[in-house]
C-alpha cells in the first residue's frame, strides 16, 4: 500500500482516452483518478482504465471506479477497464463487480469495443 | 463468474460474533453446493477490515461534513459492492426535515423522497441498526410515501449515522452485485462504518460551529469598535456644535443681567437660565475631554503636595455640600510625600467622584476626603479616598461603574441627570496620570472611591 500512485495518459482512439494506472488505489489515491477522469469526460471522450500496473484496490477505490462509471453514463459516456492485475482482479471477483464494470483483458480489446 | 446465492434478511436475530465471524461471509454458490466457502469468507473479512482502516484514515483527513460523505460512501459501496449509496443529516435547529448530503448511482427523485417526513419519525425508524428497507413498516408508522419511494429508488438497506446516542442521520444503500442480501455480517460492518463517520461528522460539525461562532464574535467585536469609533467621531462633532452656541447664550444672560437689574421675577429667570447654561457648559466640556483620545490629552503633571491641593478643594466644596445637608470632612495624613499629578485634572476627577457621592446619597450622608501614603506593588503612593456612609453599590454593578454612559439603573438616571460620564472620565485621567482610581462598596455601609497617585 506504499506505492506511489500514478495516472498516466496514453494515445487513446477516436473518441476514446486511455489512463493507464499505477500504484495504490485507496481512500488517499482515488481522489486523483477521479479529476483525471473528470477531465478526459469534460472533453466529451470515453475512457478505457489500464489497471495492469494496479499493486492494492481498496474499499473506496472501488467505490471510486463505481462513481467514475455512473458520472460517465449520466452523459452518455462510457468506461471500461483492461487488463486487470491480479490484486484488481481479486477483489472484482470477490464482490462480482464484473456486474457492474465493463472489464476487458487488454488496452486494445477495452479500445475497439468502444470504437463499435 | 458464477451467480451468487439470495439470501434472505435474517432481521431480528441475535447470534453471537464468533458464529457471524464464520458463517456469514461469502454466501456464494448454490444451497448445499459451496465446495470451498472459506477463501471467500477469509478473503471478505479482509476485505471489510481493509474497508475500516481506510475509511477511518480518509475520515480524518475530512475538514467538514461533505468531505467526510466523500470518504464514506465510496468507502461503503466498495466495502458492500452497491453502485448505490446516499447520505441525509438532521438540521441542529427545529423543524426538522432530513437534508440529503450526498447521492451516488441512485435516480436524483430519492433526494426529494423524505422531503415531507419529519426527521425525528425517520430517525425513529431507522434509529437501532442497518436494517433492510421495510416498506410495510414504515407504512405502519406513517411513512408509506416515504417507504414507496425509498423502494422505488431501489434502496435495500437503511442505516443510523448515530454518536453516543444521538442520531445524525440517515445513509440508504442499494442492491448488492452478486444477488446478494446484506446479512447480519455485513450489517455489522457497516455498522462500525457509520459509527466511524457519526464521530469525525460530529466533530467536524462541533468544530464548524466553534469556527462560525468565533467568526460571528469577531464580527460583532468589529462592529463595536466600529460603533466606539463613530460614537467618539460623534460626541467630538456634537461638542464643538453645542460649545459655540452656549457661549453666546452665557454671554447674552450675562449682558441681560445687567438689563433686567434687581427685577424680582426678571431677575430670578436670568438667573435660572444662567445656572442651567453653565450647567450644560459643564457636561459639554466633560464630553469633550471624554470624547478626546487618551493622546490627545493635554496633561500638566506635577511633583506637588496633594494633601494642600485636598484642603483647598474641602474649603471650595464644603459649603455647597452642607448646603444640600451633606457633610464633607477631610483627614489627610502628617508626612504626606509628594505625588505626581495634574493639579487641574486631579481637581475634576476629585469634582467627578464628589458629585458621584452627592447624586448617589440621600441628605444626611457624611462625605469623607481622606488622603494619606500607602504602599503597593512595591511602590509608593499618595492616595486620597472619597467615602460616603451612603447606602452603597450592588457587588455586579461595581465593576461596570467605570463604564461611559452607564449608571446603576435608569431610574436613578432620571432622579439624579447627568450622562453617567463623569467616572469614565475620571478613570481615564488618572490613568492617564499612571494613577489608578477603584471602587469599593457594601449594601448599606456605603462606597469609598480611592485614587493612587505615583509618589513623586
Amino acid at each position: 500500500m506504499q506505492d506511489e500512485f500514478k495516472v498516466t495518459s496514453a494515445p487513446g482512439r477516436g473518441r476514446t482516452a486511455l489512463l493507464r494506472l499505477h500504484g495504490s488505489l485507496d481512500a488517499r489515491t482515488a481522489p486523483l483518478l477521479l479529476e483525471k477522469s473528470a477531465e478526459v469526460q469534460a472533453n466529451g471522450q470515453n475512457l478505457v482504465l489500464n489497471l495492469a500496473g494496479v499493486s492494492f484496490v481498496g474499499s473506496s477505490g472501488i467505490g471510486a471506479l463505481l462513481i467514475l462509471v455512473e458520472q460517465f453514463q449520466e452523459q452518455s459516456g462510457k468506461v471500461r477497464l483492461a487488463a486487470l492485475s491480479p490484486a484488481a482482479e481479486a477483489v472484482v471477483k470477490l464482490l462480482s463487480l464484473d456486474e457492474l464494470l465493463a472489464i476487458d483483458r487488454t488496452e486494445d480489446e477495452a479500445l475497439e469495443a468502444l470504437e463499435r | 463468474m458464477k451467480p451468487g446465492r439470495k439470501t434472505e434478511p435474517r432481521r431480528g436475530t441475535r447470534r453471537g460474533r464468533a458464529e457471524i465471524l464464520a458463517g456469514d461471509f461469502g454466501p456464494r454458490g448454490t444451497p448445499g453446493a459451496n465446495l470451498d466457502p472459506a477463501p471467500d469468507a477469509h478473503a471478505l473479512r479482509d476485505h471489510a477490515l481493509g474497508a475500516l482502516i481506510e475509511l477511518s484514515g480518509a475520515l480524518a483527513l475530512s475538514s467538514d461534513i461533505y468531505r467526510a460523505a466523500d470518504a464514506l460512501l465510496p468507502n461503503l459501496m466498495g466495502q458492500i459492492g452497491t453502485a448505490h449509496a446516499a447520505l441525509w443529516l438532521a438540521p441542529e435547529s427545529p423543524p426538522q426535515t432530513l437534508v440529503m448530503i450526498r447521492s451516488r448511482g441512485f435516480d436524483p427523485a430519492l433526494a426529494r423522497a423524505l422531503d415531507h417526513a419529519g426527521a425525528a419519525e425517520l430517525l425513529r425508524c431507522f434509529a437501532s441498526e442497518p436494517r433492510p428497507l421495510d416498506p410495510g413498516e414504515l407504512a405502519r408508522a406513517g411513512l408509506g410515501d416515504v417507504g414507496r419511494a425509498l423502494h422505488q429508488a431501489r434502496v435495500e438497506l437503511v442505516a443510523p449515522l448515530a454518536v453516543r446516542g444521538e442520531l445524525l442521520g440517515i445513509a440508504a444503500l442499494g442492491p448488492r452485485t452478486g444477488r446478494r442480501s446484506y446479512a447480519p455480517m455485513d450489517r455489522a460492518v457497516i455498522q462500525a462504518s457509520m459509527a466511524i463517520a457519526a464521530v469525525a461528522m460530529q466533530t467536524s460539525r462541533l468544530g464548524s460551529g466553534l469556527i462560525e461562532k468565533n467568526r460571528l464574535l469577531r464580527l460583532a467585536n468589529e462592529e463595536l469598535r466600529g460603533l466606539d469609533r463613530l460614537q467618539s467621531e460623534f460626541l467630538s462633532n456634537v461638542n464643538h456644535e453645542l460649545r459655540t452656541p452656549l457661549a453666546v447664550v452665557i454671554a447674552s444672560l450675562d449682558c441681560l443681567t445687567d438689563i433686567v437689574g434687581e427685577d424680582p421675577p426678571g431677575a430670578s429667570l436670568v438667573r435660572d437660565a444662567q445656572n442651567q447654561a453653565e450647567r450644560l457648559q459643564e457636561l459639554v466640556e466633560d464630553l469633550l475631554t471624554f470624547s478626546a483620545a487618551d493622546d490627545a490629552l493635554e496633561l500638566h503633571v506635577i511633583a506637588g503636595d496633594a494633601g494642600a491641593l485636598l484642603a483647598e478643594y474641602h474649603r471650595e466644596r464644603m459649603p455647597g455640600i452642607a448646603a444640600e445637608l451633606r457633610e464633607l470632612t477631610l483627614e489627610c495624613a502628617p508626612q504626606l510625600p509628594p505625588a505626581r499629578y495634574d493639579p487641574t485634572r486631579l481637581r475634576q476627577v476629585l469634582d467627578a467622584l464628589v458629585d458621584n457621592a452627592v447624586k448617589f446619597t440621600p441628605r444626611g450622608t457624611h462625605i469623607r476626603l481622606e488622603v494619606g501614603p500607602v504602599r503597593e506593588s512595591d511602590r509608593a503612593w499618595v492616595c486620597i479616598r472619597v467615602r460616603d456612609n451612603g447606602p452603597g453599590i450592588p457587588a455586579d454593578q461595581l465593576p461596570r461603574l467605570f463604564e461611559a454612559f452607564r449608571q446603576l439603573d435608569s431610574s436613578m438616571t432620571r432622579t439624579v441627570g447627568g450622562m453617567g460620564l463623569g467616572l469614565a472620565l475620571a478613570r481615564r485621567l488618572i490613568g492617564a496620570m499612571d494613577g489608578q482610581l477603584r471602587a469599593e462598596s457594601e449594601i448599606g455601609r456605603g462606597a469609598t472611591f480611592s485614587v493612587l497617585l505615583p509618589a513623586a
